[in-house]
């Protein structure tokens, strides 16, 4: 009864994740790349300025303020976004005089970067940045988002379902920590599979939950319309997410006080990363002056990261506490956990590798398949197109999107700057170049792509730094030099991402030559015929090698 | 620097417990495991692993501490089975170094 059950479990465990693995790929890698948004988004704009810490806070925001003065001197709200740890950009935005009644936030706000090593408006060019990338992993692109969002949705179920079945057909968990043993075909994917899928349980059980957690207004619309009025949301969400109302202006004027040793008292108070500053009626008498710094904690997110002073007397305000009820609580401790909102910049390196671990936990999967079937087929009989569907299709996805994404860094920097709506045209040439990537391996016999596409691969990423330093000013010595370390880094990661692929291709390229140097320990394996060269089979070599090699 | 600090220390605790395991106490140290060793060995790692546990809330709070935590071990996992698999020799010097060196540098920051 017992053996049924988790044989049960493991056929829905291999159908579940086959069946949407391709489509998960891509939420896991987009959503991982998501976690540096904003340092992307600064690499796709090379105008605006290198990092540097010539400018104190208090001249940054001095700066922002008198722009803000001679842009918006009307609005009823002003933001500033000081260069800190990630977000190295000096941003002012505020709120346009006919708020529209979009509920998106940010959709009623004029933003505006600034230069401040010119003291000028920046004029950047027009990217999709990071942030196309991060919101492609919950909505996808071309299509209305309930869609993608609904699809995402099920795919995410997908998910949970694999992770659990996973976890009931795997009694291991303990061992898998320790164990991967390199170089015996099917046996190492296993491990593989296990080893990424075990250490970062904890990860991808939080990340798959939460995100579905996300979406609950759209997957639970039925509960929502049962009770509340269904034209009018509004109140739902006021429930949920209770806001400070900001004070209405009095239309008396008022001279605001200096900002600048209010910043020097919330710094005391919230240390040096503040990021944040809000100022809600300036000139007004009812002037109210906000400094935030990143989120800090994972419960009772708006008390503590915020400090508040009267923008004319200068005197601090108490924040009332907000009462959210438990629901939205827990669903903003969720929030927080899959966005990392909390984390610091070694944080983030974790949650990004952790992500790279949940990609991989798909990528082993999908080729665990291929490689398990595969002796199957190298003995008895000609391969199903099944099996050759998912072989190319695995390729065509799992080198094929990152060589995607390194067309988009390279499009960034070669599409001509006066292209009209040229964001959304970065954006064609990534899916575009996917589309051909997943064609590729149909084109190609079954012993070649996958060493074909590796190399592909490692150029596009060398390609980048190479295009990008002979496009713009930011090359990395440039950057190193600068210690700009955040594009210093980006162009390295490109760099060793290309060399590791340019290694897997090595590696793969010379397993197909000499097939049998190491015969893999399978169960199999006696009934074996030697391989030979015009097999079919022996381009799964791929299949046989480490999942380092593809990370 | 207290995150370096903790997930080298985790790795320290994994390291630990990996010698507790006859077959990789054999990778690591090319010497068969000693049988009345295996219950103390194991006994520390665990012991390391739930004092990182209790300084991460201590230190990052608990909602915060917990979710570094799994996050670290998910990360420090995946080098420790990497050099096991490749570089064995490597595993108990760097547990012994580094949670020193970054013990040091968050003390004295």
């Amino acid at each position: 009864m017992k053996g049924a059950f988790r044989r049960s479990m493991g056929w829905l465990h291999t159908w579940t994740g086959l069946a949407l693995g391709w489509l998960l790929f891509f939420v896991f890698v987009t959503g991982t790349v998501g976690y540096f948004d904003t340092e992307i988004d600064r690499w796709m704009q090379p105008e605006l300025p290198l990092q540097n810490d010539k400018l104190s806070q208090e001249q940054l925001l001095d700066m922002a303020l008198a722009h803000l003065e001679e842009q918006a001197s009307w609005s009823k709200e002003w933001q500033i976004t000081l260069p800190e740890d990630r977000y190295q950009t000096l941003g002012i935005a505020w709120k346009k005089a006919k708020p529209n009644n979009s509920m998106r936030h940010g959709g009623s706000r004029e933003k505006k970067l600034i230069n401040y090593e010119t003291n000028e408006i920046a004029d950047p060019r027009d990217t999709a940045g990071g942030q196309a990338l991060y919101r492609m992993h919950y909505r996808l692109h071309y299509m209305p988002s309930i869609i993608a969002f609904w699809i995402v949705g099920l795919a995410t179920m997908f998910m949970l379902l694999a992770i659990v079945t996973g976890i009931i057909i795997h009694i291991r968990i303990f061992k898998d920590f320790f164990t991967f043993r390199p170089k015996q075909g099917a046996k190492s994917w296993l491990d593989a599979h296990s080893v990424v899928s075990v250490i970062a349980l904890p990860f991808h059980l939080m990340i798959t939950y939460s995100g579905l957690v996300f979406f609950v207004f759209t997957f639970m619309g039925a509960v929502i319309i049962a009770n509340y009025d269904v034209n009018d949301i509004k109140d739902l969400r006021k429930e949920a997410f209770p806001r400070h109302t900001p004070l209405d202006p009095t239309g008396v004027d008022a001279t605001m006080v200096n900002l600048a040793p209010l910043l020097a008292d919330a710094r005391k108070q919230l240390g040096n990363n503040i990021y944040r500053v809000t100022i809600f009626n300036p000139n007004d008498e009812n002037a109210v002056v906000s400094f935030r710094r990143p989120n800090t904690t994972l419960f009772g997110r708006d008390d503590i990261d915020e400090v508040q002073f009267d923008g004319v007397s200068g005197s601090q305000l108490q924040i009332a506490p907000l009462n959210k009820p438990v629901a939205p609580q827990v669903r903003s401790v969720l929030l927080g956990l899959h966005e990392g909102h909390f984390a610091g910049i070694v944080m983030r390196w974790f949650y990004f590798i952790a992500g790279i671990l949940g990609s991989m936990m798909i990528a082993t999967g999908m080729l665990l398949w291929v490689e398990k079937r595969r002796f199957k087929y190298e003995n008895k009989q000609e391969p199903t197109k099944g099996y050759l569907l998912v072989h190319r299709l695995n390729a065509g996805t799992i080198v094929g999107l990152p060589m995607a994404i390194a067309v988009y860094f390279l499009a960034n920097r070669l599409l001509p700057i006066e292209l009209l709506d040229r964001g959304s045209w970065e954006i064609n040439a990534l899916f575009i170049s996917l589309g051909l990537f997943i064609i590729y391996p149909f084109l190609r016999p079954l012993n070649k792509f996958w060493v074909e596409m590796l190399i592909g691969a490692g150029l596009l990423f060398f390609a980048v730094p190479i295009v990008n330093g002979l496009t713009t000013n930011n090359h990395i010595i440039a950057t190193a030099l600068a210690q700009d370390w955040t594009l210093f880094t980006f162009d390295l990661l490109m760099i060793l991402f290309g060399a590791k692929f340019i290694f897997a291709a090595i590696r793969v390229h010379k397993r197909q030559q000499h097939p049998n140097h190491k015969k893999p320990k399978h169960i199999t394996r006696k009934k074996r015929p030697a391989r030979h060269k015009s097999t079919p089979a022996t381009g799964d070599a791929i299949a046989t090698r480490t999942p380092h090699e593809l990370s | 620097m207290a995150i370096i600090f903790l997930s080298c220390l985790t790795f320290s605790a994994l390291v630990i417990l990996s010698l507790s395991m006859t077959k990789h106490h054999q990778q690591i140290r090319n010497k068969k495991l000693e049988k009345h060793l295996t219950s103390p060995i194991r006994r520390t790692g665990w012991i390391l692993m739930t004092l990182v546990i209790i300084m991460a809330i201590y230190i990052l709070g608990f909602g915060v501490g917990l979710a570094i935590f799994f996050n670290a071990l998910a990360v420090v996992a995946f080098i420790h089975v990497w050099l096991l698999s490749y570089a064995p020799k490597y595993l108990v010097p760097l547990a012994i170094i580094m949670p020193i060196i970054s013990g040091i540098s968050w003390a004295t920051n």
